[in-house]
């Protein structure tokens, strides 16, 4: 098993990654450094607020969404279906290795890959974001306190991401038939949702019109999962003003009006709350028992699928 | 313990509503080279994919020296070269034998060794550390052959191993599975279309055709068993013994003068002989017909159509 952990290892952290992986965290470093470098908050709990969300929001859309889903889903959706598609499967199973222990040292493989290029994109961009924002050093300290967060973020993403891509790769026998429901996924996790309560904001409507809808907003569920982990490193916090980006991208704070006296603002009534419509508990729930069935089910086709 | 290294029990494999193998049973001795022939679509890969554990028989059961098809301790013993063997496009030709030798349980210093070894018993060494998957067919056929031989395997499964090769490579490839089978004292069981070259090779045919076995015999009893009442007789009037004996005799004009068939085979003999005496004629040759595996298929592959085809030919 060895030996197919080291290969799958060296195909995921093959040179493409790596150059993907760090101009993501340079990209997402950038903006993050340049929009906090002048800063108007005037506290300086409320400019390390601001410099947070947009800190937040280019962790869960750059560096742990598209690009570590990109690459998680590229990889995992190849394991078995991309050495079907190539015919190598062939050799492969008429080696006296079982058919389990081929796919459990693909795995391994594959996650350390993938843990590797996480921790090296979020290297890269906390490095760029901290040179282009010359932050001091409370800022500094205050913006790496919430990378346990993201990594913890990231195991969830690499997880349940490489379960689904695996069970599809499993199913299937080319690569692009698992690969195009996976970043039919990542697409709706990142950006459809997020396009459907824009256009329901500038129509007027306040929020779904039907709670039920929460239940296939994988955004919403991504989102309040990486909401969760950043309350486990204090939380995502600021003034409304500042909460409206998480609130419109991830739909993790909804609004209420309120008397004007209990906002103490003078210029909004609007106040943002948890929305917490599903609760977390049940979504780790949800999910953790999905990456164990997909796993599990992704055994069971590998050691009867004729290949 | 087995006395054969490969037994297949009534095993059938289904696709759909296809039957690829039927019902098929075998015993493969130690030591042997069986000869795996039939037609396309007979069923000669879907079988050995099933004894390599890449497809699961429908029904049936198979052993590999006791072990059961498709375990590891089955694999062990087993080494297999795929009709069309597929490379990973990153690896040089190194890089893949000793990648399919870590596979097969060797240590890394044993993979190393190995590898070293076969590179120069396939006279691969120049090309060692080019990208596999770039070689040229014959030079890709090597390459296969060499990773089924990586883990000393005591079986030695070649699927089509001179398919689309020019005749010189097809021969280098047989010569190499020879000298292997001396040198390594192997039992194999080869697939191939090009008959004529493999009876030179094996010693045991087994004939398969819609997914049935229609012949499991050695080599020798096979031609027995067919080439019985066919005789070649050359004489220095050919026209004069075709035209007494064509009423009498099934005869076909050939190459090598003329073609009798006869259940009476002494009786065809005498007659030929006495002929040959009133008439004055010289007998040059009067040789039962030992049949080759080529004619030995169409005969049981074609209901012996090839009659017909040498006297279109002659």
């Amino acid at each position: 098993m060895k030996v197919i952990i080291k290969r799958t290892l060296e195909e995921t952290l093959r040179i493409t990654s790596i150059i993907l992986v760090i101009l993501a965290g340079v990209a997402g470093g950038y903006v993050v450094g340049i929009n906090c470098n002048h800063s108007n908050a005037g506290t300086f709990v409320k400019y390390l607020n601001e410099c947070l969300i947009i800190q937040h929001m280019a962790v869960f859309f750059l560096i742990n969404g598209a690009i570590l889903m990109i690459i998680v889903i590229s990889i995992a959706s190849g394991l078995i279906a991309g050495e079907v598609h190539e015919g190598t499967i062939r050799l492969l199973v008429a080696k006296p290795n079982s058919r389990r222990s081929i796919l459990l040292g693909k795995i391994i493989g594959m996650l350390t890959g993938c843990i590797i290029l996480m921790l090296l994109g979020l290297g890269v961009f906390f490095l760029t974001e901290s040179y282009f924002g010359n932050f001091d050093g409370n800022v500094q300290a205050g913006m790496l306190a919430y990378f346990p967060a993201y990594i913890l973020y990231g195991l969830i993403v690499i997880a349940f991401f490489s379960s689904l891509a695996t069970l599809l790769s499993c199913l299937v026998k080319k690569k692009v038939m698992a690969l195009l429901p996976m970043l039919f996924l990542m697409i709706c996790i990142l950006a459809l949702p997020v396009i459907v309560r824009v256009v329901l904001m500038f129509s007027n409507q306040e929020g779904y019109p039907s709670p039920l809808l929460y239940g296939i907003d994988v955004n919403y569920h991504f989102g309040s999962l990486f909401k969760w982990c950043c309350d486990l490193c204090g939380g995502i916090n600021g003034t409304s003003s500042q909460l409206q980006m998480p609130a419109l991208l991830l739909n993790i704070f909804k609004s209420i009006n309120v008397d004007r006296d209990l906002t103490h603002s003078v210029q909004s009534t609007e106040l943002l709350l948890q929305n917490n419509i599903i609760p977390v508990t049940v979504l780790i729930i949800v999910y953790g028992a999905l990456t164990v069935f997909n796993y599990l089910s992704s055994f069971v086709l590998i050691s009867r699928k004729d290949v | 313990m087995s006395e054969y290294c490969i037994e297949l029990n009534e095993v059938t494999k289904k696709f759909g509503n296809f039957t690829a193998v039927d019902k098929v049973s075998l015993k493969l001795e130690p030591g042997k080279i069986y000869g795996f022939v039939g037609p396309n679509g007979a069923g000669k890969s879907t079988t050995m994919a099933m004894i390599m554990g890449s497809l699961f028989p429908t029904s049936g059961s198979g052993k590999v020296f006791d072990h059961p098809l498709a375990s590891t301790a089955a694999l062990k013993e087993l080494g297999y070269s795929p009709e069309f063997t597929s490379f990973y496009r990153d690896m040089s030709c190194a890089e893949y034998l000793h990648y399919m030798g870590r596979l097969s349980g060797l240590s890394d210093k044993e993979a190393v060794e190995r590898t070293k070894e076969l590179l120069d018993k396939f006279e691969l060494n120049e090309h060692a550390n080019r990208r596999v998957a770039k070689f040229s067919t014959g030079m890709k056929k090597k390459v296969s052959l060499a990773q089924a031989m990586i883990n000393h395997p005591k079986v030695l499964l070649l699927d089509e191993p001179t398919a689309n090769l020019d005749p010189t490579s097809r021969q280098e490839i047989l010569e190499t599975v020879r000298n292997m089978v001396e040198n390594e004292k192997l039992t194999v069981m080869i697939s191939s279309h090009v008959l004529t070259e493999l009876e030179t090779v094996i010693s045991h045919v087994i004939m398969i055709s819609h997914g049935k076995i229609i012949l499991d015999a050695p080599i020798h009893e096979a031609q027995e068993m067919f080439k019985k009442g066919i005789l070649i007789v050359n004489t220095s009037d050919n026209d004069t013994v075709y035209e007494a004996l064509k009423d009498h005799y099934q005869c076909t004009v050939i190459e090598e003068g003329l073609r009798f068939m006869s259940e009476n085979m002494e009786q065809l003999k005498k007659d030929i002989v006495t002929l040959a005496y009133t008439k004055g004629l010289i007998l040059n040759l009067l040789q039962e017909e030992v049949m080759s595996l080529d004619a030995l298929y169409k005969h049981i592959m074609e209901g012996g159509n090839h009659e017909s085809d040498n006297k279109e030919n002659a």
